[in-house]
């Protein structure tokens, strides 16, 4: 079975997609983005505004709206500043407790503290418990070392996004499939010795799976590759964390962390990140810049490539008589309606 | 640098024969060059010559003569 062509599309089952799967675990950014104090994150999610501060306690994360008249404490996106909103100043301290609020007397407010919600930080990866339980991620380094991905690496190299015209699911299984490689990514992925008969192997935990894709023997670079470094492969990494982390190491050399935030049934903001793996590293300074430059450049392209297609999908799958047919090389996606319906049924008990 | 040594460096390091190559070679229209020859040609001048590429020397030259002419400018 697949999920119902409906899950794409109706404004219910996303509801109940960010109140049962997301709230559970979510991948909310790296370390890498909150660097110091009082650098912070805020998004909006279904119906809630979080914001995930790097405290003078560390990384916490609460309701990002104030205690007085609900204004967004700090404003969507990233940056830097003090724990205060800006339509009347009324303060926080570093565990959500109202600070000060000018001109007015503190003891005598009903509420006097943030919402917080746990935080689980596997190596540089800050995921979020919105339902109130630390997310469970216990399977994550398992997968990480089985592609070959540190738990901890250099700050990004280099960052992007993309505002999808489709449900986040759609860009999930884009993600987790590699039939589609020699029918979409002709600038891409084609070229880099990676199509839809490469070998490919995958496996699967409880709520993370991690696949190897490998260009047959006769195509293979990586003799060449390990004249440059003996740690290299020609070889495409890929781990999954659900719901909505992707993790991939391609040729042993780049990282490349990208994720999901679903804003509407059929909008989705596609985030991600490129960083050098080990291999990569240990290079001369002209090669490492060349490699960078090539994988920003690689990256670009096939997330170009790939747009077009989910956004068709979006599309197809509102038709009145959208049906879906997981076949045999869409093993890895069934998995995931699997496990997405597993969580969705439990979650009514 | 002599031409002999910079035309046997670059051709091991993009795996052909010297004797293929000569100064006015088009290197870009070799058979067998690909993206992983740039980075080869890259590494190659740094670790040989101490020279910076990058690849838009690369992309910009046109034969092995004017890469030369390039490593040549970039040595310290």
């Amino acid at each position: 079975m697949s999920i119902d062509s409906s899950a794409y599309t109706r404004p219910d089952i996303f509801a109940d997609e960010i109140e049962r799967l997301f709230a559970g675990r979510m991948y909310l950014c790296s370390v890498h983005e909150l660097p110091e104090v009082d650098s912070y994150l805020a998004i909006h999610l279904g119906g809630a505004s979080i914001t995930v501060r790097h405290t003078t306690e560390g990384l916490r994360a609460f309701d990002n709206v104030c205690l007085h008249r609900c204004a967004l404490i700090d404003p969507e996106g990233c940056g830097k500043r003090p724990f205060r909103c800006r339509y009347h100043a009324w303060s926080y301290a570093a565990d959500g407790a109202l600070h000060a609020a000018p001109l007015v007397e503190v003891d005598d407010l009903a509420r006097r503290a943030l919402q917080t919600y746990p935080l689980t930080v596997v190596g540089e990866h800050v995921f979020i418990g919105l339902s109130g339980q630390a997310p469970a991620v216990d399977k994550m380094a398992y997968a990480m070392s089985e592609a070959g991905i540190p738990l901890t690496n250099p700050e990004p190299f280099h960052r992007g996004e993309l505002l999808q015209q489709c449900n986040w699911k759609l860009l999930v299984e884009n993600n987790i499939e590699s039939y589609h490689l020699s029918f979409v990514h002709a600038q891409s992925f084609i070229p880099a010795g990676f199509v839809s008969k490469s070998d490919y192997a995958w496996e699967h935990d409880a709520y993370t799976c991690w696949s190897h894709c490998e260009p047959t023997e006769a195509t293979s670079k990586t003799a060449r590759l390990q004249r440059l470094s003996r740690q290299s492969r020609h070889e495409f990494g890929h781990i999954f964390v659900f719901p909505n982390l992707f993790l991939t190491a391609t040729n042993q050399m780049v990282g490349f962390r990208s994720y999901v935030l679903p804003l509407t049934p059929d909008r989705t903001l596609f985030k991600w990140e490129l960083f050098e793996l080990p291999a990569l590293l240990a290079l001369p300074t002209p090669v490492r810049e060349q490699i960078r430059a090539e994988s920003i450049r690689f990256t670009e392209a096939s997330l170009q490539e790939d747009k077009p297609m989910v956004e068709a999908c979006q599309l197809g799958l509102s038709s009145r008589h959208a049906f879906i047919q997981l076949r045999a090389p869409d093993a890895r996606i069934q998995r995931f309606h699997d496990y997405y319906a597993e969580q969705m049924r439990h979650a009514e008990k | 640098m002599n031409a002999d040594d910079f035309i046997e460096k670059f051709a091991f390091a993009i795996e052909v024969e010297a004797a293929t190559l000569a100064l006015d070679t088009r290197f870009k229209d070799l058979p067998n060059w690909d993206s992983l020859n740039t980075l080869a040609v890259i590494a190659m001048a740094d670790a040989d010559y101490g020279a910076s590429l990058t690849g838009s020397d690369i992309q910009n030259s046109q034969t092995v003569g004017e890469l030369m002419q390039v490593v040549q400018g970039r040595m310290g």
